[in-house]
C-alpha cells in the first residue's frame, strides 16, 4: 500500500508528486530521491533532511514516514544541511 | 562620535523596533569564525549598537575571500582584522572587541565555561567545519550558553537557534537528526575545508547570502541579550523565549534567489551522537597560575580538592605511531590540534620496528610521571579550561580580558 506525497526539493521549481511506501524511513526516502535524480548524491558534505510540511517537524533519519505522521497528499520538504560559512 | 547611550537620539529608530540601548551597552557576543558569515554578523552587530564582540578564528585572509568579506585585509589574520572592522563600524561609543588567532577548542572553556562577568549572552557559530560545529554545540550545551549557528551554499542558507535553556527538558541540539557530525579531516581549519569543498565541486558562498545569514544570526544574538538583561525570570522561565528570540528552537532554511523557505521546529533525537548533558554545578576556580600538570595537582590540593585524576573535556594525544616507521612518537597535544601523523625526530626512523598504538587519554593521573612536567596548554588545559578533578568541576585561571588582545574606542572597559 503506497501513499501520495509531494516532495519539495531544493533547486527544483515544483514539488515532486510521487507514490511512496509509508514504511520507508527518512534516510531510505532520501536515498530513493537521489536514485531517481531528484537530488544530487549524498556525500560527506551534502546531507539532506526531511521536514513534514503540515507540522514543520523534522522527520528523524531512522523514522518512517508513517511514524512521523505523513499522510496521503501531504507535502514533505527536503532540506539540505548547510556547511559553508566562508 | 558624540552620541551617548543615554541620548534620546542614540539608536532612536532601533528603540522603536524594540532594541534597548542599555541592553546593547551590556551585550557581549562571542563570534567563532571570521569568514564571510562571521564578518557580516560582526557588521550587523556593530551597526546595531552592540558593545562587546569576542572574535575567534585561526585563519588569514586569502584573495578569494574578498568578494564576501566586508573587513578584508590582504593576507591579514582574520580575527584581529574583524575585531578592528567591528570597531570601525560600531555605533556604540564604548565599543570594544577582543580577538584570538587560533582554534576555538583551545579557548572554548574560557569563552563559555563559567558564568563569570565575561560570560557572553550568545555564541555565534560561523564555522565551516562540522567537527567544530559539533564541538561548539557540546560546549554551549555544557555551559547553558545560547548557540546561534548558520551555514550557506551559494544562494541557500540555514540558520539554527538553540537556547540551551535550563528550563527546557531534553532540548534538541545542533546535531539532532544529523549524520555527518564529525569531519575530522579539516579539524576546524576553514581554509583547508574550503579547498576540499572547492575540489568536491561545491558552490562557493555569495555575499548576499552571507549578508542575510549574518543579519539573522546577529538578530538572534541580540534577542538573547535582551532576554537575559531585561527579564529577571528568563533563566527559569522558557515561556519568555518566544518574546525575545522567536527563532529559538527552530532551523530556518532560505533560498535568497527563489524565496523558498522552510521553517522547522527542532526535535530531540534519541540517537543523537553529541553530548546533551550540561554541567550540573558551578566550577571551582583553581588558585594561582599552575603551569604544569604537577602544579595543577598541587593547586587543587591547596584548594581543598586533593585528587588523583583529572578528566578532560577533549582527549589529549600522548603519542602516535611515526608515519615513517611506526615507532611511537611523543605528541602531547590535544586531539583537535593534531592534523597529521608525526615522524621520528631527525633521521631516527627505524624501518621494521613493531608499530606502536596511538595513546589517547581523557583522564590524566597524578601517577602519569611522564606527563607531570608537560605544560598545561599542551594537555588541552589552557587559560580558563574546565575539567573534572575526581568528579568536582574546576576551572583554571583566566578571563577573556586577561588573555585576549583588546581593541576599543575608549581606553578602558566600563562594565555596566
Amino acid at each position: 500500500m503506497t501513499m501520495n506525497v509531494k516532495f519539495a526539493c531544493p533547486r527544483t521549481p515544483s514539488a515532486l508528486d510521487v507514490d511512496v511506501d509509508p514504511e520507508l524511513t527518512a534516510l531510505e526516502t532520501i536515498h530513493e530521491l537521489v536514485r531517481c535524480d531528484a537530488l544530487l548524491p549524498v556525500t560527506d558534505r551534502r546531507e539532506y533532511g526531511l521536514v513534514h510540511g503540515r507540522t514543520h517537524l523534522p522527520i528523524l533519519p531512522g523514522r518512517t514516514l508513517r511514524a512521523a505522521g505523513v499522510a496521503d497528499g501531504d507535502v514533505v520538504e527536503v532540506v539540505q544541511a548547510m556547511e559553508g560559512a566562508r | 562620535m558624540t552620541a551617548t547611550v543615554t541620548d534620546p537620539s542614540f539608536l532612536s529608530r532601533e528603540r522603536l523596533a524594540g532594541y534597548d540601548p542599555h541592553v546593547l551597552s551590556g551585550t557581549r557576543v562571542a563570534l567563532v569564525g571570521a569568514g564571510a558569515l562571521g564578518q557580516n554578523a560582526a557588521l550587523a552587530l556593530a551597526l546595531s549598537g552592540v558593545r562587546t564582540l569576542i572574535v575567534v578564528d585561526p585563519d588569514a585572509f586569502e584573495e578569494s575571500n574578498r568578494t564576501r568579506s566586508p573587513f578584508y585585509q590582504k593576507d591579514a589574520p582574520k580575527a584581529p582584522a574583524v575585531a578592528e572592522g567591528f570597531l570601525r563600524s560600531a555605533t556604540h561609543p564604548g565599543a570594544e572587541a577582543y580577538h584570538h588567532l587560533g582554534l576555538v577548542q583551545a579557548v572554548g572553556d574560557l569563552l563559555a565555561g563559567a558564568r563569570g562577568p565575561w560570560y557572553p549572552h550568545a555564541l555565534i557559530s560561523a564555522v565551516d567545519s562540522n567537527e567544530t560545529r559539533a564541538y561548539l554545540s557540546e560546549l554551549c550545551r555544557r555551559s547553558r550558553l545560547p548557540l546561534v549557528e548558520a551555514g550557506f551554499e551559494g544562494p541557500q542558507l540555514a540558520v539554527t537557534v538553540i537556547a540551551n535553556h535550563p528550563g527546557i527538558p531534553d532540548e534538541p541540539c545542533w546535531g539532532c537528526g544529523r549524520r555527518s557530525l564529525r569531519d575530522a579531516s579539516t579539524r576546524g581549519l576553514c581554509t583547508l575545508y574550503a579547498r576540499q569543498a572547492e575540489a568536491a565541486g561545491f558552490s562557493p558562498a555569495i555575499q548576499s547570502a552571507a549578508q542575510v545569514a549574518g543579519a539573522l544570526v546577529a538578530e538572534a544574538a541580540i534577542g538573547f541579550a535582551h532576554a537575559h538583561l531585561l527579564s529577571d525570570g528568563f533563566e527559569t522561565d522558557p515561556a519568555l523565549l518566544p518574546r525575545y528570540v522567536p527563532l529559538a528552537g527552530h532551523r530556518w532554511h532560505l533560498d535568497i534567489r527563489t524565496g523558498r523557505s522552510v521553517l522547522t521546529t527542532l526535535v530531540s533525537d534519541p540517537d543523537c551522537r553529541l553530548d546533551h548533558v550540561p554541567f550540573g554545578e558551578e566550577a571551582a576556580r583553581v588558585p594561582g597560575e599552575p603551569a604544569t600538570l604537577y602544579e595543577l595537582f598541587e593547586a587543587l590540593r591547596r584548594l581543598g580538592l586533593p585528587c588523583s585524576e583529572i578528566q578532560l573535556s577533549e582527549p589529549v594525544v600522548v603519542s602516535l605511531p611515526c608515519a615513517g616507521c611506526g615507532r611511537p612518537v611523543v605528541v602531547n597535544q590535544p586531539r583537535y590540534a593534531v592534523t597529521s601523523a608525526p615522524r621520528c625526530p631527525g633521521d631516527s626512523c627505524s624501518p621494521g620496528s613493531a608499530p606502536g598504538l596511538p595513546d589517547l587519554r581523557s583522564v590524566l593521573r597524578a601517577s602519569d610521571a611522564v606527563l607531570l612536567d608537560v605544560p598545561l596548554p599542551r594537555l588541552g588545559l589552557g587559560p580558563g579550561a574546565v575539567a573534572r578533578a575526581d568528579g568536582a568541576l574546576v576551572q583554571l585561571p583566566g578571563t577573556v580580558p586577561g588573555v585576549f588582545p583588546r581593541l576599543s574606542l575608549t581606553p578602558h572597559s566600563e562594565e555596566e
